[in-house]
């Protein structure tokens, strides 16, 4: 859980500040990020938190209020960010409920092989977020162990479950020479025949702002680069879309 | 104020005339002289007033000028510059259904024929029947020595009965157009597809026949406007039961592109999937309808006054409040009850619980509903031998629909601010009881004060606690106890409904609320909720409809969603799924806006850019350049919410 402010929502009455001895102004907040209790009185949603603990009782509850939906429209629940691998436990307690619902994880599988084997049994469809394929630069960006990601891709396709495969375009992280060639020959290798390309978006701009960050501006390809990627993937018959927001 | 003038005027002998003006004035304020100078009033100085209204229909069908343009397959004409006039202390009729599968199956011979045989034993109103008739048949006569095209045309219809499709759409065609000449405003078409199923010819003649008979319609579309443009009243009701019919009405109305006529679509578990796409395809292109209409709630309901095989054949009223075409002399939208309102009279000095709080709610609310009640029935029902000549039941009962010659006469009530009542409602439990932070004997001073030093609380009652429209069993169980209350103080007498088009006017004259609304703010929109945010979505929208107690309060209750064109683009089949689902849950009628925010943010400021755009606004589809600002602005504040939060 963590504290947000969205100064242009703030009409500056100073509820937060009567409330908390330690505030001065609203943008004060960010000091004290354990003040949960004093985002409380802000009347305009302006000081909130992003995030919520939740009992997996009342998290079926949720979902299971719209399950007719589901049914009708060939829908279903995507546990998806943070990594849902992570609280395997709680997600398994979930998922068992809500069968026969369709459930897909979106997942970096950078989790123990023990929390994706919580899941196996009652997951319809994994998709798998692809970065970074170099074992170095995959644990320096993104803390993440390759051999760990490889091994429980092998446990999934053993399992002829559904996986989706996606592939975040962002220069020049991802998008490099080295890493399009990793990522053409992990395809093969695994005898996969299509990939969602994703385009960078800054959808979430606001969010950092609120958060008092500041998002990296990263580059997306070119056209023609996307365009050189698609002719390459289906040389090798992958099927490529790229996804826009 | 101005009512009680013209009341007041009205005992004077220029007092009809008076009222006519008034009514000529409201209806276009710009453009009052002009027509005030053109129009040809239709008096008569009869002291019976039944005998005074045969005499108007005469002068009308004797003075109505004819148009009509050779070449045209149908014959339409209606005389806008008449104005029959309305007497004082009478209501006049109309936002009704005739039976014109009466006028298909015998004709106007086959009618007089049964006037005549009663007329051998009885007297009185039959005669006034009888030379209502022949007015008509009179007006058909001069009509036919228009021109030789004329005479081929009504050669056979409206006297005969009709034998194709092409005779039975002009019979129709040429009573309606009387109806709207006679005065009666709002005139509802009734199930089109079952009624012309035994006149189907095959699928591309009878589509071109439709077609025209639509365009025939959408003719004089200012005239029969009747507070905004474009309501009309006109609508279609489809379905129920389905045919090719009902297809070849939604494809005609989908390629003519016209936001009047408008359709309901009567929808069930038989639903056709291919109706759904085509009705998904209509709303898609921007046109407002068809609106749904729930068969399995709806006929249930409407059991507590109605016999089981008339509410299976339920049409609507101009928006959407169920009724028995032919056979409902039913005035459904009589009044306007402000929920609001009472709230206010029963915070007057009030302290005790919150349960006594709603008690006291109950009791103001019932002194409200009887003033309502006294103001309408202190007018008569002006009667109307021409309506009456298609109401079966009142040529069998030899009595005016006025005077109770209709199978029913049930008439019904709107009610507005559901949302903003309850809301209010659960910002005070919140605040005044679980929080104890504020007396609720200070609610009255803060909303006089129109929350000017208060504008955090203002907030906070806008944006915290639960919310009308969210799918919590608090707000379902409080909303259920309104609508009890409301059916406890009107059973028996009147219908009342949950949806109502007087959000804006009603706004007006209410001050601050303690939802966070601002005094003169509009009310909220039928069942949808006060402000559209990020924890809601449709799913539960209709998750609270669903459970909304219908079986008390039917008389239209409407989810009214807006969705933006881009996302409806894409996701056809899950569209159609979720009204689907939601009807299948027992949603009661659905009303979908499909508006692209960037374009109605555009026409906001050059309405005149976007002479095409279509919106839907009450139960009707208008053009949105036509809208007074006020309406042009709460579509688009409405929109921008479900642009960004609706998923």
């Amino acid at each position: 859980m963590e504290i947000y402010f969205k100064k242009g929502d703030c009409i500056e009455c100073f509820e937060c500040v009567k409330r908390c001895n330690f505030l001065e102004k609203p943008e004060d907040i960010f000091r004290f990020p354990e003040h949960f209790e004093c985002v409380e009185p802000c009347p305009t949603g302006a000081l909130g938190i992003y995030g919520e603990k939740i009992t997996t009782k009342k998290l079926l509850e949720i979902l299971t209020k719209d399950i007719d939906y589901y049914n009708n429209t060939n829908g279903g629940v995507t546990f998806s960010g943070g990594e849902p691998l992570l609280q395997s436990k709680a997600v398994k307690k979930v998922i068992k409920k809500l069968k026969p619902i369709h459930i897909a994880i979106e997942t970096s599988l950078f989790a123990p092989e023990e929390n994706l084997k919580d899941l196996l049994k009652d997951t319809d469809l994994f998709i798998v977020d692809v970065k970074i394929l170099n074992h170095k630069i995959a644990q320096k960006t993104l803390q993440g162990n390759l051999k760990t990601f490889y091994k429980n891709f092998q446990t999934i396709k053993k399992e002829k479950i559904d996986t989706i495969i996606r592939f975040p375009a962002v220069k020049p992280y991802t998008f490099n020479k080295e890493n399009i060639k990793k990522l053409i020959n992990f395809l093969q290798e695994n005898n996969i025949h299509h990939i969602q390309i994703l385009e960078i978006h800054k959808l979430g701009l606001e969010k950092y702002k609120s958060l008092n960050l500041k998002m990296k501006n990263f580059k997306k390809p070119a056209k023609n680069e996307i365009k050189t990627l698609k002719s390459k993937l289906n040389e090798r018959s992958i099927k490529m879309d790229y996804l826009k927001i | 104020m101005k009512e009680s003038l013209i009341n007041l005027l009205g005992k004077t002998p220029f007092s009809p005339y008076l009222k006519a003006y008034y009514t000529i004035y409201q209806r276009d304020r710009s453009a009052f002289l002009q027509t005030a100078l053109r129009t040809k009033f239709i008096h008569s100085r009869k002291e019976n007033m039944i005998e005074r209204r045969v005499e108007q229909l005469e002068k009308v069908c004797k003075s109505a000028k004819i148009y009509f343009t050779p070449g045209e397959r149908f014959f339409y004409s209606i005389d806008t510059r008449l104005h029959v006039i309305e007497y004082p202390g009478y209501r006049r009729l109309g936002n009704l259904t005739v039976d014109y599968s009466m006028l298909l199956e015998k004709g106007l011979d086959g009618i007089e024929k049964i006037i005549d045989e009663k007329l051998k034993n009885k007297d009185g109103y039959l005669k006034c029947l009888k030379k209502s008739l022949e007015a008509v048949k009179f007006y058909r006569k001069r009509c036919i020595k228009e021109s030789k095209e004329l005479s081929s045309i009504l050669g056979k219809v409206p006297l005969e009965p009709a034998s194709s499709l092409e005779e039975a759409l002009q019979s129709i065609l040429f009573i309606n157009s009387l109806l709207w000449m006679y005065g009666h405003h709002l005139i509802g078409l009734g199930r089109l597809d079952k009624i012309l199923e035994p006149y189907y010819e095959d699928y591309d003649k009878s589509k071109e026949l439709i077609k025209e008979f639509i365009s025939s319609l959408s003719k004089y579309y200012k005239f029969k406007s009747n507070v905004l443009p474009g309501d009309t009243g006109q609508v279609i009701v489809l379905g129920g039961e389905y045919n090719e019919l009902t297809r070849i009405f939604l494809e005609a109305m989908m390629e003519l592109g016209l936001p009047d006529p408008k359709i309901v679509l009567r929808v069930n578990r038989n639903t056709p999937d291919d109706i759904w796409e085509l009705s998904y395809k209509c709303l898609k292109k921007g046109l407002g309808y068809p609106l749904f209409s729930n068969d399995e709630v709806i006929i249930k309901s409407l059991q507590e006054y109605y016999d089981k095989t008339d509410a299976q054949d339920y049409s609507t009223s101009a928006c959407w409040e169920p009724l028995i075409p032919g056979k409902s002399a039913d005035q459904n939208n009589l009044a306007n009850i402000n929920l609001l309102k009472p709230l206010e009279h029963a915070l007057n000095g009030f302290s005790g619980s919150f349960e006594e709080l709603l008690e006291a709610y109950q009791e103001s609310l019932n002194k409200y509903i009887d003033e309502t009640i006294d103001a309408i029935e202190s007018l008569k029902v002006e009667p109307s031998p021409l309506l009456s000549l298609f109401f079966p039941d009142s040529l069998e009962n030899a009595k005016d629909i006025a005077h109770g010659g209709a199978r029913y006469n049930i008439n019904g009530m709107l009610t507005v601010g559901m949302g903003n009542l309850i809301n209010s409602l659960l910002n005070i439990k919140r605040l005044c009881y679980d929080k104890k932070r504020i007396k609720t004997q200070e609610i009255l001073n803060i909303l006089k004060d129109n929350f000017k030093s208060y504008k955090s609380l203002r907030f906070e009652l806008e944006n915290k606690n639960l919310k009308y429209g969210m799918d919590e069993p608090e707000v379902i169980k409080l909303t259920n106890k309104i609508i009890s209350m409301l059916h406890e103080k009107l059973r028996g007498k009147y219908k009342f409904g949950l949806s109502s088009p007087s959000y804006l006017t009603e706004g007006e004259s209410t001050g601050a609320s303690f939802d966070g609304r601002l005094a003169r703010e509009p009310l909220g929109v039928n069942i949808s909720p006060i402000k559209f945010t990020a924890n809601m979505s449709y799913t539960e929208i209709f998750n609270f409809a669903s459970e909304l107690n219908y079986s008390k309060a039917y008389n239209g209750g409407v989810v009214d969603i807006i969705i933006e064109k881009s996302l409806m683009d894409h996701i056809p089949q899950k569209f159609i799924g979720l009204i689907k689902t939601a009807i299948m849950k027992g949603v009661m009628q659905i009303q979908v806006n499909v508006l692209d925010p960037n374009v109605l943010l555009k026409a906001l400021k050059n309405p005149e850019l976007f002479p095409d755009l279509i919106v839907r606004v009450w139960g009707f589809s208008t053009y949105f350049k036509d809208l007074p600002r006020e309406y042009r602005e709460i579509i688009v504040k409405r929109a921008l919410e479900y642009s960004k939060y609706g998923d």
